[in-house]
């Protein structure tokens, strides 16, 4: 065995943590991209009691209210905004609360490519035994409820179809007591209806506002939330695989976590 | 054209034009022009379209700027063919160290270029498999978001792929092969330097991908996920695919070839080392193999680009297509990268174990085995996929089958172990790990080969510890096997040995427990490109990312271990370990075109401790054993 | 080169001293080890490998214990002879002679192809035995549900009783046969019930079906996405409950079905 100086020595140590400043220093170029995947902003529900929250969200058929400078291929992106916060999917709630949602769906609707996801699940509001949501302040619990409504609602009708769904789901880390499951689906604004509301210089048509209440357990626990009526791609008619990528594939507009945390 | 008196010519603007400088200058203008264009005429609708047109435009005038057409301009048009005096001008004589750095035709030259681009890429990737036990090493997807942990994942994947394709063929292939067969060059110099510069070519290509949004396919590039992407990320995958066959493919003609029609006079294919075996086996085997790559991609880019639908099911496609094409060619890929290795440690066993290959036909029969079974056994990734229950049977015979010739590998390691004169040097360190961890890897085969067994284990971290367990694990260490063995041929100085130490038992001991925890993962169930590691797993997910520290220092021990070298290192000698190979007896650094006079061969390499009096073998007194024989000429016909 | 040690210059045959008492040793350590080895493996494989929940997963762990207990032999064949030479032969520095000039006979040859036949035809029957009991046709009662794999959920029907699991549940009963039929409405994924031992890729537009297993044991399980699928793919999850037939009954008309 040859013998090295101390110096040598020093080199192989001073080249290890050279090494490992790299490694850092990759893992920091690489999660300050954006383009490849970057965190959205944080909405955090109002409280309105010791154990209650209202959420408040809207849907909008483009980028131009929560994402104004969004690059020219992102501007037709439908988005969730929270008010006119830029681009918000990280949502927070508190524990042991019930979680009152409030939607303005401003885009028109596109059909289901999963019949499932026409039900409400999941909700804490019952109605003739299935769990319900308020369209425009009146129960349903299935897409096929609303025409129905519609036909109670002089002057505004609704699309048949959803232009969303809010689906928030349990992931492998969620204790199993505490797995949260709900879907409701967001009904769409019929499509010949004038655009009459005027949103920082964008026109849109009158909204559908749903809400809905679910239940949250104990904090510290985070949930998906995540859209299932398909919209991206507008060139090839939403058919599979086509109409899930896009929007529906990046954080900050289709996709997003729940968490329950104290604050 | 001397070059006498040229040498102190103002020589900055000669150095540069043509060269590597003006190929990437060039390159970019085609790349933004042809985008530009493409991106106007679509009105920016198809993204796809002017991102595959600024890739051609970046490889056609890449090439153009580093001279590649030259030659056809220059003889290809005044139909003449080129003089000596050219040739060994493009061969890089009196260029320096500026040869490195241009369309250099020299075999040297271009396994020194391989060399250096093996060790970038095997960085880079490295790093990316770094990032992802560092996402691992705790469950929630923390340290990146969960896309880009899928684009560092397919990005570890492919450039690993990719470098381990290269790495014993490139650097090795190109420097040692000819010299060992005892030619002068290869059969197609130019088609030589044109197949590292395509991979060069590939790699801004590639990279370019995480300014494009990334990609979220893994390496395996699945068909309708890789459709669906809108960023064009996807579309930078697909090119480095089509850049780098093309470029493997043109390596693989050429090494072909030469070994063929250029093996020096007295060296039958019955005499041929071991190491050529490896590589011109594994060489066929990619010709074999990766024409389905290319095709797969090509119909890939058109699905994104024109709206074809293949893979499409809705459109009348089918994806069970693209999982055909691409493991056709995806599971001779694996022994593309195996063979070299293979080759490169039963050589290295010979010389440090003084000991002839034990039952040289016997493995050379192995080998060539492993390369006709190897094309008829893709099914087995297959076997859950849905597509026909009839093919599991025929699949599960052939892959079981290649155990076979795999186990004849084994013997004949062990052979010229036994009752030799092992000397421990840092490359037989890497032979002996080899051969540890491939025992492990292939019989981990075993189980994902049987459906029972394949059906709990599929898709899992089973199946990534097995083939990190063969690829890294044993091919790698053949690698760096040959490696520290040929580097004082290759450079001209010693690698440190104690480093080299150092370097072995730091990636042993990191890559066994790093390894052996992700087997333990994979059989709780835990799935594969997990960005977020469900509880059950978190434990052995952990472990597996602190041994992995481990793998990290050996890395960067390595590299200081190189960089020392080329500083300050000892002068090595012309024929470092006593091996008995033809590069052994040229000197170092090797003459431009190799021999003085090109030998004759008589015996296999392998003759340690023959009984035979005094046989005529290469190594020994050449002068008084070669015939002299007339200088060959090069390749052309 | 040649040195007065190399003995026996019929290319192949034993030289004198030293290999039949090497040999031995090496042998007999080999036999040893592997008999520790497997025993260690037997006593560790039931805490190893997560319990059976199906009469599926049952054989293929026995399959994964049966196939590492035959590893072991082999693989122990190797490190230990690798393991001898590299401490019993190994030279300080340079060597100054080569070595025992070993060309493997005939014998061993074919010897060696003989014994890795018999294993690999021993592993083919096995596993074509296994694969031949999964294709095995339905029982009359087995029960049927529908998994339809999306970016990046799961949501199951039961066709026979018109029900849908309203979360992410799948309500099993326990010892009655079950069949998956698994499709996706976009891209791949991959159907997996690991305690269960069933595995299958959702496709789109096509229904992949998973062999008829029944489970054993009353329990929670889940099920994973093992294909990849995009940003949520390592997130997809949902349960499995295998439980007694009163609690399936009752559940499944929770969910809106009729029995």
């Amino acid at each position: 065995m040859k013998q090295h100086s101390s110096g040598f020595i020093i080199g192989i140590v001073a080249s290890i943590i050279l090494g490992f400043g790299i490694v850092a220093g990759i893992w920091l170029g690489l999660s300050s991209i954006s383009g490849l995947g970057s965190e959205s902003g944080v909405v955090q529900a109002t409280r309105t009691g010791p154990n209650s929250a209202t959420l408040e969200l809207a849907t909008y058929p483009d980028s131009h209210v929560c994402h104004a400078d969004a690059p020219a291929a992102q501007a037709i992106w439908v988005t969730y905004c929270s008010g006119t916060n830029g681009l918000a999917t990280h949502l927070e709630v508190p524990p042991n609360s019930v979680i009152t949602v409030v939607i303005k769906q401003y885009d028109s609707g596109t059909t289901l490519i999963n019949n499932y996801f026409g039900q409400v699940r999941g909700t804490s509001q019952m109605s003739n035994g299935q769990p319900m949501a308020m369209l425009d302040g009146k129960p349903f619990s299935n897409i096929s409820d609303v025409s129905a409504i519609s036909k109670n609602t002089p002057g505004h009708t609704f699309s048949s179809d959803p232009g969303h769904t809010f689906t928030i789901q349990s992931a492998p880390n969620t204790p199993p007591d505490e797995a949260i499951f709900v879907s409701v689906p967001l009904i769409g604004v019929n499509s010949n209806a004038p655009t009459n509301v005027n949103i920082n210089g964008n026109m849109y048509s009158t909204p559908n506002i749903i809400s809905f209440q679910f239940r949250t357990g104990p904090a510290g626990i985070t949930y998906l939330w995540h859209c299932y009526d398909p919209c991206g791609d507008t060139q090839y008619a939403r058919k599979p695989p086509f109409g899930f990528s896009g929007p529906m594939w990046t954080l900050g507009y289709m996709a997003g976590t729940v968490s329950v945390t104290n604050y | 054209m001397t070059e006498a008196g040229e040498v102190k010519r103002p020589g900055l603007i000669n150095a540069l034009f043509p060269s590597v400088v003006s190929g990437i200058v060039l390159g970019v203008i085609g790349a933004v022009v042809a985008g530009v264009i493409v991106n106007a005429a679509t009105k920016g609708l198809n993204q796809d379209a002017t991102v595959a047109a600024a890739y051609t435009g970046w490889t056609l005038f890449f090439f153009v700027g580093i001279g590649a057409f030259n030659g056809v301009l220059k003889w290809g048009f005044a139909r003449r063919e080129a003089t000596p005096a050219e040739e060994l001008q493009l061969a890089g004589k009196g260029q320096g160290i500026w040869r490195y750095f241009r369309y250099t035709t020299d075999h040297k030259v271009v396994g020194m270029q391989y060399l250096a681009t093996v060790f970038v890429l095997f960085f880079v990737g490295s790093m990316g498999a770094f990032m992802i036990r560092l996402e691992q090493s705790t469950p929630g997807a923390i340290f990146f978001t969960p896309s880009t942990y899928n684009t560092i994942v397919g990005m570890h994947g492919i450039l690993m792929i990719a470098t381990t394709i290269i790495m014993v063929s490139g650097p090795f292939g190109n420097f040692i092969l000819p010299i060992m067969i005892g030619a002068r060059d290869m059969a197609f110099p130019r088609l030589n330097a044109l197949s590292y510069w395509l991979l060069f070519a590939a790699i801004p290509v590639f990279l370019s991908m995480l300014a494009l949004g990334g990609f979220q396919t893994g390496w395996t590039g699945y068909a309708p996920l890789a459709v669906q992407g809108l960023t064009p990320g996807m579309d930078a995958y697909c090119f480095l695919i089509l850049i780098f066959a093309v470029s493997t493919t043109l390596a693989a003609m050429n090494i072909l070839t030469t070994v063929i029609v250029m093996r020096t006079k007295g060296m039958t294919w019955g005499r041929l080392p071991v190491f050529v075996w490896g590589v011109v086996l594994s060489v066929i085997l990619s010709l074999t193999a990766f024409p389905s790559f290319i095709v797969s991609q090509i119909m890939v880019l058109m699905d994104r680009i024109f709206q074809t639908s293949f893979f499409i099911a809705a459109y009348g496609g089918n994806n069970w297509l693209y999982e055909h094409l691409f493991w056709f060619m995806g599971h001779p890929e694996v022994y593309v990268i195996s063979l070299p290795a293979m080759a490169v440690a039963a050589e290295v066993a010979a010389v440090f174990t003084r000991k002839a290959v034990f039952g040289y036909r016997f493995l050379v029969s192995g080998l060539v085995g492993i390369s006709v079974l190897s094309v008829i056994v893709w099914g087995h990734h297959l076997y859950l996929s849905g597509s026909e229950n009839a093919l599991v049977a025929p699949f599960m015979l052939d892959t079981e089958l290649i155990s076979i010739p795999t186990g004849i590998f084994f013997l004949v390691l062990i052979g010229m172990f036994w009752r030799g004169k092992i000397w421990v040097t840092v490359p037989l360190l890497f032979v002996g790990g080899m051969l540890v961890n491939f025992v492990i890897g292939g019989i981990s085969g075993i189980y994902l080969a049987d459906l029972p067994t394949d059906e709990i284990l599929h898709g899992g971290m089973f199946v990534v510890a097995h083939f990190h367990f063969v690829i890294p694990g044993s091919m790698v260490f053949g690698f760096f096997a040959g490696l520290y063995y040929w580097f004082p041929k290759m450079v001209g100085r010693r690698l440190d040995s104690t480093l080299g130490r150092l370097h072995f038992w730091l990636f042993e001991i990191g890559f066994l427990g790093t390894f052996t925890a992700l087997f333990q993962a994979g059989l709780q169930g835990e799935p594969r490109w997990s960005a977020n590691i469900a509880p059950p797993f978190a434990t052995a997910n952990l472990i597996a990312s602190l041994f992995a520290i481990l793998i990290a220092a050996s890395v960067f021990v390595f590299i200081y271990n190189v960089i020392y070298t080329l500083v300050r290192g000892e002068r090595a000698v012309a024929n470092e370990w006593g091996g008995k190979t033809l590069e052994w007896t040229v000197p170092t650094p090797v003459p431009l075109e190799n021999f003085e006079e090109l030998p004759v061969v008589t015996s296999l390499p392998y003759d340690y401790g023959s009984p035979l009096p005094e046989p005529v073998t290469p190594a020994a007194d050449i002068a008084s054993a070669v015939i002299e024989a007339p200088i060959q000429p090069q390749g052309e016909v | 080169m040649s040195e007065p040690n190399i003995e026996g210059s019929t290319g192949g045959a034993s030289p004198a001293r030293g290999e039949p008492r090497h040999l031995r040793r090496a042998i007999i350590i080999w036999a040893v080890l592997s008999v520790i080895g497997i025993a260690v493996w037997l006593a560790v494989a039931p805490f190893i490998l997560p319990s059976a929940a199906s009469n599926l997963e049952s054989t293929d762990d026995l399959t994964i214990v049966v196939l590492t207990a035959l590893s072991v032999p082999v693989a122990m064949f190797v490190w230990v002879f690798l393991g001898y030479s590299l401490f019993v032969f190994r030279v300080k520095d340079r060597p100054t002679e080569d070595g025992v000039p070993l060309q493997p006979r005939p014998s061993l040859q074919i010897g060696w192809l003989g014994v890795t036949s018999v294993l690999c035809l021993f592993l083919l029957i096995w596993g074509l035995v296994v694969f031949y009991q999964e294709t095995a046709s339905a029982a009359s009662n087995t029960l049927v549900v529908r998994v339809t794999g999306q970016q990046w959920l799961w949501s199951f029907d039961y066709p026979q009783y018109g029900a849908s699991s309203q979360s992410q549940v799948i309500e099993l009963p326990v010892n009655r046969p079950v069949q998956f039929l698994v499709t996706s409405e976009d891209v791949l994924h991959g159907f997996s019930i690991r305690a269960l031992g069933v595995r299958v890729d959702a496709n789109p537009g096509e229904v992949t079906t998973t062999p008829v297993i029944t489970a054993t044991q009353i329990g929670s399980y889940t099920v994973n996405c093992v294909e990849l699928c995009g940003l949520y793919h390592s997130y997809m999850w949902e349960a499995v409950n295998v439980v007694d037939d009163t609690t399936f009954n009752a559940w499944i008309v929770s969910q809106g079905g009729h029995l």
